[in-house]
């Protein structure tokens, strides 16, 4: 039985099965990537992916993406008026792409490796988990993009002897991570990023220029018109993209309806670069952390690779070819890559013989530790955190430190568990407690020693002990997912099995339908009248199950969109 | 391939790294990366997380000592585990090459080279196997180089573990003739753990007498510090021991207490090494009766002097072993007081915490039983009992409101029939005890702010009361310095039931002498 590998992305997720190579799975439309998208139609059933991403723009009301983002908080999305949390819509999703794959591989399919940014947090992670297993995956590993990266890029490459940063600008995340290529086996040296930069926020930063120009604020505006925005943010990706190949670009305002007015606003590269200065100002910082955890110079890397779609981007490509003085490579596609080396990484895991020398190791990406308290002049104050495990180290590791009661004949101790870089813990995020009890009694300063054992699959294992006493205390932290027991992992499965799902042969046909109504709004008149006859038999042939009408309506619509070279990237079968 | 895969030298980490990975000392990056790799192949850390750890610790020393340019932490004599035949043949080339002078020379000299030659590393090679019979002479000849070396805890260990050696040779008889060749200082204090490795396979009889009989022993000027050493040895015995057998060696050991040298100036570590004696004595023979009384007087003598703190040990054990008139004549005055009030709760705090593990010597119901009647008395003599009332004004006031509590039914059905039977007497009577105990209980109250928090803790959970009586309470703390342990467990359940924090008062008292152990006991607090 394969192990798929996903790449549950931001704003597209991808699927990935190892068979003697890494290889992607196409989606029903026969297109690699699947939008993290989900919207509900006015029957309740539920669309996902590309249909979806079409419905964006005409009912923002009724979709939600981005909410990747969302993961790991309680925060929740109305979806037609109903309520759906982070891990249920991403379980959508996962669903989605589990069924592509049954699909393509002719098989069930149980098993999936599931990719997250690095510097996704330990309840981000669950929660992740938590998706999966609401979509019936069973999630063998959750890792890292970037590890991710670079497993495939190091599949590829894997005699040579190198250094590699691998520099990922997702959608709606950002990570650097350092990896060191030897004998094929792979190490991940440190990596870093930052979990609210992405391609969404240099599209968001133009849509508000934009905006401002006409002297409206962004976050208002989505509150009044949400057609409006939803129809301009797509404008600004499109601006986005062109200015990758020219000095400027035109945005086409559109009105508070979402139609294409003419009113077009000139953006030039060096609006552009103006706008979204501090935005490539931050990528900097993760950089730098990186190349000093790993404790290496910009020149001492060999190779740069880029992963993540908003590499592309030529403001960031720039950024990162000076800041390394290098050309970056982009050899596999940027959407593709992580998807792939989850993939590599499920095929680690089922030992299948193309990987039998590979190693990988990966790194803990944050700090671990625990709260003590510092005495200053004889007073104690509490709420400082003392770094056990520090972030960027090889696991599985265990580490071991020792802290000293602070009171005579203290006998008990509270632990409280953290993760984070800050120095007091209340700037960290707490993963858990360890009461340690029966402490011997005698002056203060006795030792108790406190171990933490962190393991492949993020796993934690804090066992506190005092020298002489044979007992240890001992805690394990895995599930800590706010507000997702299992109970309600057992309730979230139940509302979700009773929620419709858009027929799946039907949905290439929805798409296409979709997709042409979102085109009306930016046609000139003629052409609209035309497609709006065409679209209007192409429903009509849905609705009746007519399939003469069907196959002619189906095939005069292509024929327009190819007349009038408009891209369709969905499956013309 | 498998774990037990005999190309891995486990054996030689954490401490040689550079041997584990089979590297010499001018290895460079790559080398290391190189052997690394070897075992990281072998033990993919998804399967073998444990042997991983291992494997990367080793890594990380090497690659961080090349990193900062220093040097690893290595003999610098890259060793395999010497078998047993080299340890032979280096130990013989030594013991040729060297006579004895010359061999503490060398290795006083702070002889690089001496660094590798400590007795244990010979012993090392000994170790890694059972000693044949044919090998006997072989251990010989190291026992007779470990003569030659200056005696220090080194060697101190290389004969403890020759101790674990089921090897006849080195019995008392011999570790006393290679130690009386030695000038020791700290001869008692040095070789204490290795008498107990020895008292475990001889006799207590001839161990004691060959003891007796070593120079050290007879040359020593301070006989208490013999006592004692003496005590421990015992006492180690008995704990690890099964019954039967101490009360053998109980037997044994008796009788060289009973005859221990006239004039012995006894201090209290010696007190508490009998005390400990004592009080395992007691609970497996319980005839003996012997050094009580002088016990007493010196414990009492010595609590005068010491701080609280110091005299509780000595204090605990005394209650431990029934020794409670020693506790009662006590000379105790106003002066002494707080600080006795520290004791008892250090004596109680201890009395409850061990509980579980002294289960099997005492029967601790009985026990505190016995120390609050002691402490009731104390009371009385020092004239100051408003704390041992406090719990039977806690319990008083308790009935008083369960009364009051009580009684409202009863006066609401008589208030039914007040009109018919306003003369019954009964309907009388019910409002008299009721204006009673109502005021008698407020002014309780007013009177013992501190009876008030204690029984409030219990069934009052109202924060207004609290907010009103927080100032006396804090004032009560700072003026009385109530016992703290108590005081923290009041705080505490208040805490918890009213979302109030004590902590700044706390604090505030903690500035307070008296308020400062406070802290010590609320750990609920931190």
């Amino acid at each position: 039985m394969n192990i798929i590998g996903i790449d549950l992305g931001t704003t597209n997720s991808l699927c990935a099965v190892f068979r003697e190579k890494p290889e992607l799975i196409p989606n029903v439309h026969g297109s690699f990537l699947t939008p993290s998208v989900v919207a509900i139609n006015d029957d309740n059933e539920f669309l996902i992916g590309q249909a979806a991403k079409e419905m964006r723009i005409t009912y923002p009301d009724k979709t939600a993406s981005c909410f990747k983002r969302l993961m790991g908080t309680n925060e929740k999305l109305t979806l037609n008026g109903q309520k759906f949390n982070a891990v249920e819509l991403s379980s959508l999703v996962l669903k989605k792409l589990k069924d592509d794959a049954e699909h393509y591989l002719r098989e069930k399919v149980t098993k999936a490796v599931i990719t997250v940014p690095a510097y996704f947090n330990e309840l981000q992670r669950k929660a992740t988990m938590a998706a999966g297993e609401l979509a019936g995956l069973d999630v063998l590993r959750v890792i890292n993009e970037p590890t991710a990266a670079a497993l495939s890029y190091g599949f590829k490459d894997k005699d040579s002897e190198k250094n590699v940063l691998v520099f990922d600008l997702g959608g709606g995340t950002f990570d650097v991570t350092i990896m060191e290529i030897f004998e094929s086996s792979l190490e991940i040296m440190a990596s870093a990023g930052e979990s609210f930069l992405g391609g969404e926020d240099f599209t968001m930063r133009l849509a508000s220029h934009v905006l401002g120009l006409n002297s409206k604020n962004l976050e208002n505006e989505e509150l009044k018109n949400p057609e409006k925005v939803s129809r301009l943010i797509k404008e600004c990706e499109k601006a986005k993209r062109a200015l990758n190949n020219s000095e400027s670009t035109l945005i086409r305002m559109p009105d508070n309806y979402g139609q294409l007015t003419t009113n077009d606003i000139e953006i030039s590269r060096g609006d552009y670069e103006e706008i979204c200065k501090d935005l490539v100002e931050r990528l900097k910082k993760p950089c730098l952390k990186v190349l000093s955890d790993s404790n290496l110079l910009p020149d001492e890397i060999d190779d740069v690779i880029l992963v993540g779609g908003s590499t592309r981007k030529y403001l960031v490509y720039d950024f990162i070819k000076e800041f390394m003085d290098k050309e970056p490579l982009c050899e596999i596609n940027t959407d593709e890559v992580v998807a792939l080396g989850a993939s590599i990484q499920a095929a680690l895991i089922a030992e299948d013989n193309a990987v039998e020398d590979m190693v990988m190791t990966d790194v803990s990406p944050f700090t671990l530790g625990i709260n003590i308290s510092k005495g200053f002049n004889g007073r104690y104050e509490g709420g400082y955190y003392m770094p056990i495990i520090h972030r960027n180290t090889t696991i599985p590791v265990s580490k071991e430190d020792v802290v000293y009661t602070i009171h005579p004949n203290q006998t008990t101790c509270d632990f409280e568990i953290y993760q984070g870089e800050h120095r007091k813990v209340e700037n960290n995020i707490k993963l858990g407690d360890l009461s340690v009890t029966n402490i011997p009694k005698g002056p203060a300063n006795q030792p108790i020693n406190v171990r933490f054992s962190y393991d492949i699959n993020g796993i934690l294992e804090v066992e506190a002990f005092v020298e002489g006493t044979n007992k240890r205390f001992k805690t394990i932290l895995t599930n800590h997912v706010q507000g997702l027991s299992k109970e309600e992992i057992s309730e979230a499965l139940k509302k979700l099995e009773q929620l419709k799902f858009y027929p799946r042969d039907d949905e290439n046909n929805k798409y296409l339908l979709l997709f042409c109504e979102q085109l009306l709004a930016e046609l000139n008149r003629f052409l609209r009248e035309e497609l709006e006859q065409l679209v209007d038999m192409y429903e009509c042939s849905l609705n009746t199950n007519d399939k003469e009408l069907f196959t002619i309506s189906r095939t005069a619509i292509f024929d327009f969109l190819n007349r009038n070279g408009i891209e369709y990237e969905g499956s013309k079968e | 391939m498998s774990i037990s895969d005999g190309s891995v030298p486990w054996n030689l980490l954490p401490g040689n790294p550079l041997g584990f990975f089979g590297l010499n000392e001018d290895y460079t990056r790559k080398d290391l990366k190189r052997a690394y790799n070897k075992y990281l192949k072998l033990f993919k850390p998804e399967k073998f997380p444990e042997e991983f750890k291992k494997i990367r610790n080793a890594y990380e020393t090497l690659e961080e000592s090349l990193a900062y340019g220093t040097k690893v932490p290595i003999p610098t004599v890259n060793i395999q585990a010497p078998s047993n035949d080299e340890v032979k043949v280096e130990w013989e080339t030594l013991l040729q090459n060297n006579s004895s002078e010359h061999l503490t020379d060398f290795l006083q000299d702070g002889n690089e080279q001496a660094e590798t030659l400590i007795p244990e590393r010979f012993l090392f090679g000994a170790f890694t196997k059972e000693v044949s019979e044919g090998e006997k002479a072989f251990l010989d000849s190291i026992l007779e180089g470990l003569k030659h070396f200056p005696y220090d805890f080194r060697l101190n260990r290389a004969l403890e573990k020759f101790c674990k050696l089921d090897h006849k040779t080195l019995n008392s008889a011999e570790i006393i003739e290679i130690l009386d060749q030695q000038k020791i200082e700290n001869f008692c204090q040095m070789t204490e753990g290795l008498w107990i490795k020895v008292l475990e396979r001889e006799g207590f009889q001839k161990f004691f007498i060959l003891l007796q009989e070593s120079e050290h022993i007879k040359s020593s000027k301070n006989p208490l510090e013999l006592a004692v050493f003496f005590t421990r040895i015992c006492k180690r015995m008995f704990f690890k021991l099964d019954v039967e057998f101490v009360k053998n060696k109980i037997s044994e050991a008796e009788e060289y207490f009973d005859n221990l040298p006239e004039g012995i100036q006894i201090d209290i570590e010696f007190i508490l090494a009998l005390v400990e004696y004592n009080t395992i004595e007691n609970k497996l023979s319980e005839s003996k009766n012997f050094y009580k009384s002088q016990l007493h007087q010196l414990i009492v003598d010595w609590c005068e002097k010491e701080p609280p703190e110091a005299t509780r040990s000595a204090l605990s054990f005394l209650c431990e072993s029934n020794h409670l008139e020693a506790l009662n004549s006590f000379e105790i005055n106003n002066e002494k007081y707080i600080p006795f009030w520290r004791i008892y709760n250090h004596i109680i705090a201890e009395l409850e915490f061990e509980t579980d593990l002294k289960n099997h010597y005492f029967d601790w119901g009985e026990k505190q039983l016995k120390v609050r009647t002691f402490l009731l008395e104390v009371e009385k003599k020092t004239g100051q009992s408003w704390i041992g009332s406090c719990l039977n004004f806690a319990n008083f006031l308790r009935m008083c409101y369960h009364i009051f509590i009580c009684l409202i039914p009863s006066f609401i059905i008589s208030s039914f029939d007040l009109f018919s039977k306003f003369e019954d007497w009964k309907f009388f009577l019910y409002c008299g005890i009721i204006v009673a105990s109502a005021i008698g209980y407020y002014l309780l109250l007013m009177k013992f702010p501190f009876l008030f928090l204690s029984c409030m803790t219990d069934f009052i959970k109202n924060k207004t009361y609290l907010k009103v009586w927080r100032e006396e309470i804090v004032d009560f703390i700072k003026e009385t310095g109530i016992p703290y342990n108590e005081l923290g467990t009041i705080c505490a359940n208040l805490e918890n039931d009213n979302d109030i924090s004590f902590e700044n008062d706390i604090q505030e008292c903690m500035e307070v002498d008296l308020g400062i152990k406070i802290f010590s006991l609320g750990n609920q607090f931190q």
